[in-house]
């Protein structure tokens, strides 16, 4: 009769502690919403990381993503990277088109110091037809960076925003009558700069003057 | 049969080996532009000499610019390095390998061996070479067609990478990968970063691409130059 009495006694027991374990384990927000009020409420904060958009990040990190982005793409798809950033970028028009010069420079044999110029032109008026309206400045930065592809930088930026001509020709009007001295390279024809020779130590010196 | 075979094929061995020639020879880097305040010392001098773009000192030498200096270097060809301001760098080896038998694809290996013990630098390395970096907490290894940054600090050494890859041998951790657009420093347990999202590594990336470009101007300048005595 003892031993048959405990068991029920037992079982009680065990529901008791099984229901205690069960409080135990509720969520801790769970038992708190039954006594607390609204103010008290915890939220946990949500911490979302991720990059702003190519239009909101700094002028520093699009040009840093489209540098190192650009440096893997070839032909088409890196002119279709160049479009798609100034695109987004306007505003940086003229540095993303000097990084792309740069870019295209980096690729060519280390014995070439031109780039061609069909690609030039490409890079132009794939910057041009995305930005129209930012043509004047990425023509100058052009021009600064490739004086000898002048005409062709123009002639590019024409032909992709030719309601833009007036203001292009201004453009280039303003940085040809200095540049075009400049960039002719007076040094590399003087014979004086020819292979850094050094002082001219010639045997033959002017009469003496009695 | 067997005796007649084993004869010929000693003999053959020896006249391939008879053909080569392989001559191995140190080079010095040539120095392709230098501002500012820039000292060298050789190995068989004792103090430091100012330097500027005409000399030219042994494999073995040390170069270090000062707050305004800065060096523009061919360390071996193909290999361009701007050298920043109040930079110290050491060079261990530099050899080229020829076959002294050939005329036209002569060159066996190329092997430079350097040493940035502070400051930075800024390396263009285009070909093929056994091309390695020592530095206090890294020892880098350059990839063909790379372009990265290496700045030496006093507890820290980081390099940004622009272009290609690198591999980096740490004094201790695990050795890895920087491949263009990541940049990574020693010593650290983590794995390298996208530089665009460091706002140091966005105005080194911009700075070094325009670095290279200088580089590659003077290196065209200097090969249409006549060699020096």
């Amino acid at each position: 009769m003892g031993r048959s009495g405990d068991l029920p006694m037992n079982l009680r027991l065990l529901c008791r502690l099984f229901l205690l374990a069960l409080l135990a384990l509720l969520p801790n927000n769970f038992v708190r919403a039954q006594d607390s009020t609204p103010d008290e409420t915890v939220v946990n904060p949500i911490i979302v990381k991720g990059s702003a958009t190519g239009a909101e990040s700094q002028p520093d990190q699009t040009l840093a993503v489209f540098i190192t982005t650009a440096m893997r793409l070839r032909g088409p798809k890196f002119l279709a990277y160049l479009s798609s950033t100034v695109q987004t970028r306007p505003d940086l028009a003229a540095r993303i088109v000097v990084c792309a010069l740069n870019i295209s420079r980096l690729n060519l044999p280390s014995t070439q110091s031109q780039l061609p110029l069909a690609l030039i032109d490409q890079i132009v008026k794939t910057a041009v037809a995305a930005a129209p309206e930012s043509a004047t400045e990425i023509v100058s930065a052009a021009i600064r960076c490739e004086p000898y592809a002048r005409t062709t930088i123009v002639a590019a930026a024409i032909t992709a925003a030719p309601a833009q001509a007036s203001e292009i020709a201004m453009a280039m009007n303003q940085t040809s009558s200095v540049s075009m001295f400049a960039l002719a390279s007076a040094a590399a024809i003087n014979p004086v700069n020819d292979g850094g020779a050094g002082a001219v130590n010639s045997p033959e010196q002017p009469p003496s003057v009695p | 049969m067997h005796r007649a075979s084993v004869s010929l094929a000693v003999i053959s061995a020896i006249a391939l080996a008879g053909c080569w020639e392989g001559i191995s020879q140190d080079v010095v880097p040539t120095i392709l532009s230098a501002k500012g305040e820039i000292v060298y010392s050789s190995r068989d001098s004792a103090g430091f000499r100012p330097l500027n773009a005409e000399t030219r000192f042994g494999s073995s030498a040390t170069i270090r610019t000062l707050a305004d200096g800065q060096s523009d270097l061919e360390i071996i060809p193909g290999a361009l390095a701007r050298l920043c301001p109040d930079s110290e760098l050491r060079f261990h080896q530099l050899t080229l390998v020829k076959d002294g038998n050939e005329s036209g694809d002569a060159i066996r290996d190329r092997i430079a061996r350097i040493e940035l013990s502070r400051g930075a630098m800024i390396v263009l390395f285009e070909g093929a070479a056994k091309f390695t970096i020592n530095t206090p907490h890294a020892t880098i290894t350059v990839l063909p067609s790379c372009l990265f940054r290496l700045e030496v600090g006093s507890s820290k050494t980081r390099l940004t990478c622009v272009r290609g890859k690198v591999y980096a041998t740490p004094r201790t951790g695990r050795a890895g990968t920087i491949v263009g657009g990541f940049l990574q420093e020693w010593p650290s347990e983590h794995d390298p970063l996208p530089a665009a999202e460091d706002s140091r590594a966005q105005n080194e990336i911009g700075s070094t691409l325009e670095t290279a470009r200088t580089l590659q101007e003077l290196d065209v300048a200097q090969q249409d130059q006549l060699p020096r005595n």
